[in-house]
């Protein structure tokens, strides 16, 4: 992966270089010291892998990162502040390390995106918050997503279903979809999504999940299965 | 003097090796270089950061120590130094406070300059 460090303090530089070194894969393209720098540097070379600093004089590294559109790097924050992660939420922020970066963290957030690069799967735990809000007749409540189990489409309602209940939602299974970490929820059929946290079993075309049947669609079982990574 | 008088990282006073031998994996070239930028960087961050308490530009001190984290962090200063650096980036105690505080990072840190600048002697 071509990397691009962005960071105003040269000994944060010179120790990230020093652990680029230590990953024949990775190749350090250049350093910037500041994020305008590092905005050209990044349309005019192929970066894959930007360690970028936050809170840096002029743009800040959130400010770049935003800037940057679709064809963005994948970024590793170094900062003190996990306060920002809020703010990373759309970028495909593979990690956020404090400083000051030790070799094992360092060598932790490249493999999160080595796996992002063939996953395609975001880290689950980085940004993402553990519960939505949804409108449950007149109320609105809150739904820890580890207690969903699979989403069921039916007609103009989406079914969410919990331990030993469900909830009757109006929308589409297609926006629930969007406001769902992709890494936990995966789209089986036309009109399920399943929590792959509480598969109990898969058999033929069909998976059982707290002793209810859903089917999966032959246009999803690639997926289901990439997502699986089977023994 | 012998040529290349192996430094023990016990045998400083203030700075602590630790950080930079975890780094390195045993580069002497990338440690000595490193402990060379933080000799001539440091004096700089404390002028700048003095220079923007004398002038009450807070938002400045902020920065300041902000950006100072990864260089003491270099030589395992940011332990003796972390409450005051974190007040100066909260800015919520009293002025006479913070001016102790930066008077207290101004000394840790040239103290520290002074062994660094001991311990690049032992690089060959």
């Amino acid at each position: 992966m071509n990397c691009l460090i962005v960071d105003d303090n040269k000994i944060a530089r010179t120790t990230l270089k020093k652990l680029i070194s230590l990953d024949p894969s990775l190749v350090l393209v250049d350093e910037c010291s500041n994020a305008t720098e590092a905005y050209v540097k990044i349309l005019e070379q192929s970066i894959d892998l930007l360690f970028l600093d936050i809170e840096m004089p002029g743009m800040t590294g959130m400010e770049l990162a935003q800037s940057l559109g679709q064809k963005r790097p994948l970024i590793i924050f170094t900062t003190s502040n996990r306060d920002y992660a809020a703010d990373a939420f759309d970028l495909d922020v593979i990690d956020f390390i404090t400083k000051p970066v030790t070799t094992v963290r360092f060598l932790q957030s490249i493999d999160k995106a080595r796996e992002f690069r063939k996953t395609k799967i975001l880290p689950a735990d980085l940004i993402e918050e553990d519960f939505i809000f949804i409108r449950d007749s007149g109320t609105v409540r809150r739904l820890q997503l580890d207690n969903i189990l699979y989403l069921e489409a039916q007609g103009d309602y989406v079914k969410i279903y919990v331990a030993s209940q469900f909830y009757n939602i109006h929308t589409t299974l297609k926006s629930v979809e969007e406001k769902l970490p992709a890494s936990v929820f995966l789209r089986v059929h036309r009109s399920f999504i399943i929590n792959v946290s509480k598969i109990d079993t898969l058999e033929g075309g069909t998976l059982i999940i707290n002793k209810s049947l859903v089917p999966v669609s032959d246009a999803y079982r690639a997926a289901l299965n990439k997502r699986m990574q089977i023994l | 003097m012998p040529a290349q008088t192996p430094y023990t990282s016990g045998s400083f006073q203030l700075i602590n090796l630790s950080y930079i031998e975890q780094i390195s994996n045993g580069d002497k070239a990338f440690e000595k270089e490193i402990v060379q930028i933080f000799v001539e960087q440091i004096p700089q961050d404390l002028a700048l950061l003095k220079k923007h308490f004398a002038a009450g530009d807070f938002n400045k001190v902020k920065q300041s120590a902000h950006y100072m984290l990864p260089s003491i962090s270099i030589l395992g200063l940011e332990t003796k130094l972390k409450a005051e650096l974190e007040a100066l980036e909260a800015l919520e105690s009293a002025y006479k406070v913070l001016k102790r505080h930066i008077e207290t990072i101004d000394q840790v840190c040239n103290t520290a300059r002074a062994e660094a600048i001991e311990l690049l002697h032992s690089y060959a």
